[in-house]
């Protein structure tokens, strides 16, 4: 009861503020932005909300307004594995009550402070999310339904999330790593705008670990400055991740979506992409040294629609941290978690300690490779805005392009190396 | 962190702060290490330090306090960055100081890599000290006159 009240107070006091906000013409978000979704996401969330509004809410016993639609499906999914299932229970029966004692299991720790103040917003984010879902143990929906919900968790963020102050105390530790640890170089900054949002593409390189762009995100920093906005489009299985998720959307990233690199741009900042992605970043050995965007020419769009400077980032050495012997698409096709997981390739590597093996989940010694990062001129295009974004041939003449004037720039930073790893 | 590094220079203190009182042979001592770029504020110089794998970019403010000898920068943006030259009277002219005092955020990381940079940076206030030294040195005593009268 003193759950419900709680959050019908701040129900009210969030009620007010937007009323407040809008009386006042504010138009924007009083209390920050609307989260971020990546597409699959975002579309699930949109799926849900439209179900919500559809079914009409009913009040509960407790005079509070509940999801009809929602309730009714939990306790007809009970009945059905109340009729289906042979299993007895000593305790209780598949009724109402045990939607009670369940919640009742599941209910939060006795934190500090008895408002619930002593514990963190995540903490009661998890318990509200279990509670919720009643008896998931018996109902597979509602088990999905809590799944859902932390997916949507993982996935969701807000630009707010990017921290300078966490940004510039992280800058010595990987100023160090990357100074005597990859002893990488990073030239060209200059040619990023000084001022306003750049759409800045760049081929990726070295798997999961991405040390081009941890080196890259440092350069920009140092150079610019940890409190100019830079957001880093990230694959949603790496912003899945339970800790490094949290610390990639504190470092700047989020998930990527055009929607949000329209966004992002929108509010003045620079974006980093990799379109090759997992793709890329995933290819063999033997095509270190190729550009392979996958071609995937969907930043061409975003920033011919936004009319942003494109800027090509080449880098080098970064891929020869790790040996990859495939990229294992036909893995991802054949166990179909190139649809379910938007993951469309996992590679097949050779190095310490594992020996041979697949994915790039588990922690690996990075190879002390040299990188090498240019960034190079903005490119000009001919025409921009929302008809060349829409015309397919140009953005097809304006893709070829950035992958010509990156694979010569490739091409002439391998000249200069000698020999892999060392440079 | 403080790099702290001194020359002794065959000119009168005066003449010493005549030349730093230059902001070309100022930014001109650094070449290589430090870059400087004019802004719309006088005093204000957007500088570009060349330190470690990525240049680290900030703005400096530049302050003249001939009554000390002293010339002083300090950051306004970027790394907790001061540079400081100090000119004192000795037995062949003056003796020229080059401070150079810098912050990183971030714990024992920040104080490893501080220490790490010292190591160039260090060298660099040398070099910056032997150029200040053949600046003054090879320009002829009667210019370096005139020039700190004209400072």
């Amino acid at each position: 009861m003193a759950q419900s009240n709680r959050k019908r107070a701040a129900d009210s006091i969030r009620s007010a503020a937007w009323q407040g906000a809008a009386s006042t013409g504010v138009t924007g978000a009083p209390f920050g932005d609307p989260p971020l979704s990546s597409q699959s996401a975002g579309a699930a969330s949109r799926r849900r909300t439209t179900a919500r509004r559809a079914s009409p809410a009913k009040p509960s016993t407790n005079g509070t307004a509940t999801n009809g639609a929602r309730k009714g499906e939990a306790s007809k999914a009970v009945a059905r594995a109340a009729a289906t299932t042979e299993r007895t229970r000593s305790t209780t029966t598949h009724h109402a009550g045990a939607i009670r004692s369940t919640r009742a299991a599941v209910r939060r720790p006795q934190s500090a402070g008895s408002n619930g103040s002593g514990e963190s917003t995540a903490a009661r984010e998890f318990y509200d999310t279990v509670a919720e879902a009643e008896d998931w143990r018996e109902n597979p929906f509602a088990a999905f339904r809590v799944g859902e919900k932390l997916l949507d968790r993982i996935f969701s963020g807000s630009f707010e999330q990017r921290d300078p102050d966490l940004i510039r105390e992280g800058l010595p530790i990987s100023w160090l790593m990357a100074t005597l640890y990859f002893r990488a170089k990073v030239e060209g900054l200059e040619n990023i705008p000084d001022v306003g949002p750049a759409l800045v593409v760049g081929n990726h390189s070295g798997g999961n670990y991405i040390p081009d762009s941890f080196i890259l995100g440092m350069a920009f920093a140092t150079y610019f400055g940890a409190e100019r906005p830079w957001f880093a489009l990230t694959h949603s299985a790496a912003m899945a991740m339970p800790i490094i998720g949290n610390l990639l959307k504190s470092f700047g990233s989020i998930p990527a979506s055009r929607e949000n690199a329209d966004e992002a741009l929108r509010r003045g900042a620079c974006v980093l992409v990799y379109p090759g992605g997992d793709i890329e970043t995933y290819r063999p050995w033997w095509k270190r040294n190729e550009i392979s965007l996958a071609g995937r020419k969907g930043f061409i769009r975003t920033a011919l629609k936004n009319e942003v400077p494109l800027v090509p980032v080449v880098n080098i050495g970064s891929h020869e941290t790790g040996i990859f012997l495939s990229d294992g698409q036909w893995l991802c096709k054949l166990l179909g978690i190139d649809k379910s997981l938007r993951i469309k390739a996992t590679p097949i590597q050779v190095g310490l300690p594992w020996g041979i093996w697949a994915t790039d989940f588990l922690p690996r010694l990075l190879l002390p490779a040299k990188i090498e990062i240019r960034v190079l001129p903005e490119m000009q295009f001919k025409r921009t805005g929302p008809e060349a974004a829409a015309d397919d041939d140009y953005v097809q003449e304006c893709f070829d392009e950035v992958v010509r004037v990156m694979q010569e720039a490739h091409d002439e930073m391998a000249a200069k190396r000698r020999w892999p790893i060392i440079g | 962190m403080k790099v702290e590094r001194s020359v002794d220079v065959a000119a009168t203190p005066v003449e010493a702060f005549a030349k730093l009182s230059d902001v070309k042979v100022l930014a001109s001592l650094f070449t290589g290490f430090m870059e400087w770029y004019p802004t719309d504020q006088p005093n204000r110089f957007r500088t570009v330090i060349f330190m470690g794998p990525a240049p680290l970019g900030g703005e400096v403010e530049l302050e003249f306090w001939p009554e000390s000898g002293s010339v002083t920068w300090h950051n306004t943006r970027g790394i907790h960055f001061l540079g400081r030259f100090l000119i004192r009277r000795s037995d062949i002219g003056s003796k020229v100081t080059l401070r150079l005092f810098y912050h990183l955020d971030g714990g024992v990381a920040s104080r490893l890599a501080e220490w790490v940079a010292s190591i160039a940076i260090q060298k660099r206030a040398e070099e910056a000290l032997a150029r200040l030294r053949r600046s003054i040195e090879s320009q002829p005593p009667r210019k370096r006159r005139a020039a700190s009268e004209a400072a």
